[in-house]
């Protein structure tokens, strides 16, 4: 046990060290930091005020969206069919379409637009929406503890009974009102993307091991070795330490990928 | 008492019989030199004796119980084809071999720390072994092959690659870790060196063992009881003297004496060939021809008739 704990230590010593894991570890989460802060720049640099229209058919939500700095809201009052075919007549950035729940409260809304609708627009109506719902809800249990007048409720657990997130689908209409989803093609190529990567990887640090064992045969030190510890504890040793190697490869993406992430914005 | 024996030891690779029914004895605290040409099977031997690999057949005893896989702490092993981690530096390598063989980190740096300063090699602590040239690097390894203190030690071929003055301090190591109560098994193509240091040895050829056995026993079979005589008379007159059972091998001359080499016949001894000989000539040197390693070598290999040997 002993013997595979230092053959696992060389190997990831002498691994981390190298200067090319070096190199690999800063050029990983610039590249990342760079997928993550490029498109947000990208989208936030228009900065010309859109207009959107909102098709609330719960009506909870009227007067609710307040205009910001960029974004401006109106309400219309008709059917989605109508706003839809009047949407190109007009000057709006998007159209966006509460649709009417009957028992719950909704949590869903569809953004029709003729361009794509930046981050920045979604998430603050996903904040809006969310905040709204969390504040009905937050009434009515309120109102049922009042009438019911049974035994206190802990306060996380009435916050986590509230918490509300709302899924916002972004949809393309096209000069003659066409349809087209366009979201989820952007997750699945994020999935393939992720899949991809973990492929990449395994492939990668895989054939780490096998170096490693190259490397050990062709300068005939594997004899020394293998006369004083078991095959298998030198595989395992080897496997365990390049797993490891890469295992801190990623936490440290990850933890310097956040840190530009956090710097930039 | 054998500290080490292999009996009947068999390997068979796919279309080739690396080992055929081997059987050494190495007694304990002795030089035991393993022998034979290129292709016999001595490495073969070695590994099996390391648990590289195991034999197909036979027993193998290490201090007269049946060879355990634990039994490689006691056991120090310098391949033929030697190699170190390039990257790494020679501290740092030798510490993890020396753990690896089962020292504590406390005392394997101790004990490294010893032998660097003795080999006075403590300098190059912080090299990496790239940088190094082959001895040097062969060095590193003899040190690490020898720092747990094995009971066992095997050297394939430890001089090669080594100059004449390097080779000499690891015979002189070599002897040291004899005295010390180490076992060594070697194996060489080095004659002379097995002359040198050799307690026993066994010679083994075309997978099996041919000849066993202690070097001065060993020898004294090759004898033929031959003697070189230089003197001062003309050639041809030796033939005159001598009776016919004493065989006149070679004759030849330098600038002040002749030469001969002559093979006595069975029970005579060198005073008789000198009391044949004292009335019609000076001689001036009588020399016993005892057969070199070399030779004895040679012979068994080539299993030819004993040939004229040459000055010892």
């Amino acid at each position: 046990m002993n013997k595979i704990f230092l053959i696992i230590k060389r190997e990831y010593l002498t691994r981390v060290r190298k200067r090319s894991f070096i190199v690999m570890t800063i050029l990983g989460p610039l590249l990342m930091a760079a997928t993550i802060v490029i498109p947000i720049y990208l989208a936030t640099r228009n900065d010309e005020t859109k207009i959107i229209a909102v098709l609330d058919e719960t009506g909870i939500f009227y007067q609710k969206f307040k205009d910001s700095d960029n974004i401006r809201f109106h309400y219309l009052v008709s059917d989605l069919a109508t706003a839809k075919a009047n949407f190109s007549k007009t000057d709006d950035h998007a159209l966006l379409y509460i649709p009417k729940t009957e028992v719950s409260l909704p949590t869903n809304a569809i953004l029709y637009s003729e361009k794509s609708v930046s981050i920045n627009v979604t998430s603050y109506i996903q904040n809006v929406m969310s905040r709204q719902i969390e504040e009905l809800k937050l009434q009515a249990r309120l109102r049922e503890l009042q009438t019911d007048k049974k035994e206190p409720v802990a306060v996380d657990d009435l916050l986590r009974s509230i918490k509300t997130s709302v899924d916002i689908n972004t949809m393309k209409i096209g000069e003659n009102g066409q349809e087209s989803k366009s979201y989820t093609e952007i997750n699945m190529g994020l999935g393939m993307f992720a899949g991809f990567l973990i492929y990449f990887f395994i492939f990668m640090f895989g054939s780490q091991v096998m170096r490693g064992v190259i490397e050990e045969k062709t300068n005939r030190i594997v004899e020394v070795i293998i006369s004083s510890v078991k095959p298998f504890q030198l595989m395992m040793g080897k496997i365990i330490g390049v797993g490891m190697v890469g295992l801190t490869q990623f936490l440290l993406w990850v933890i310097l990928t956040f840190m530009i992430v956090s710097l930039d914005t | 008492m054998d500290l080490f024996s292999a009996q009947a030891v068999s390997k068979q690779y796919a279309n080739h019989k690396a080992l055929d029914k081997v059987s050494i004895e190495v007694p304990e605290n002795h030089i035991f030199g393993l022998l034979g040409p290129n292709g016999a099977g001595k490495t073969t031997l070695i590994r099996i004796i390391n648990q590289i690999i195991a034999p197909d057949e036979g027993e193998l005893l290490f201090m007269g119980r049946k060879l355990q896989p634990n039994d490689t702490a006691l056991i120090g092993y310098l391949p033929e084809e030697r190699g170190l981690y390039k990257k790494m530096t020679v501290g740092e390598q030798a510490m993890y071999l020396a753990q690896l063989k089962g020292l504590s980190h406390h005392e394997a740096q101790k004990r490294l720390k010893y032998w660097f300063e003795k080999f006075e090699i403590r300098g190059w602590w912080n090299k990496k072994v790239e940088e190094l040239s082959k001895g040097m690097q062969q060095k590193i390894q003899f040190l690490v092959t020898i720092i747990h203190e094995p009971k066992l030690l095997i050297f394939d071929e430890p001089f090669s690659g080594f100059d004449p003055i390097n080779a000499n301090l690891m015979k002189e190591e070599i002897l040291a870790l004899k005295e010390k109560g180490a076992t060594i098994i070697f194996s060489t193509h080095n004659m002379s060196s097995v002359e040198e240091l050799c307690d026993d040895i066994a010679l083994i050829d075309r997978s099996k063992v041919v000849l066993s056995g202690a070097v001065r026993n060993i020898k004294k079979t090759f004898k033929t009881n031959t003697f070189s005589i230089s003197y001062n008379s003309p050639a041809g007159l030796l033939l005159a003297i001598l009776p016919a059972e004493f065989q006149v091998l070679s004759e030849s001359r330098d600038l002040d004496y002749h030469h001969a080499q002559v093979k006595l016949p069975e029970g005579a001894t060198p005073n008789d060939l000198i009391g044949f000989l004292l009335p019609f000539l000076t001689i001036y040197a009588v020399n016993e021809l005892v057969p070199s390693m070399n030779d004895i070598f040679i012979q068994a290999v080539t299993r030819q008739a004993p040939q004229p040997v040459t000055q010892d």
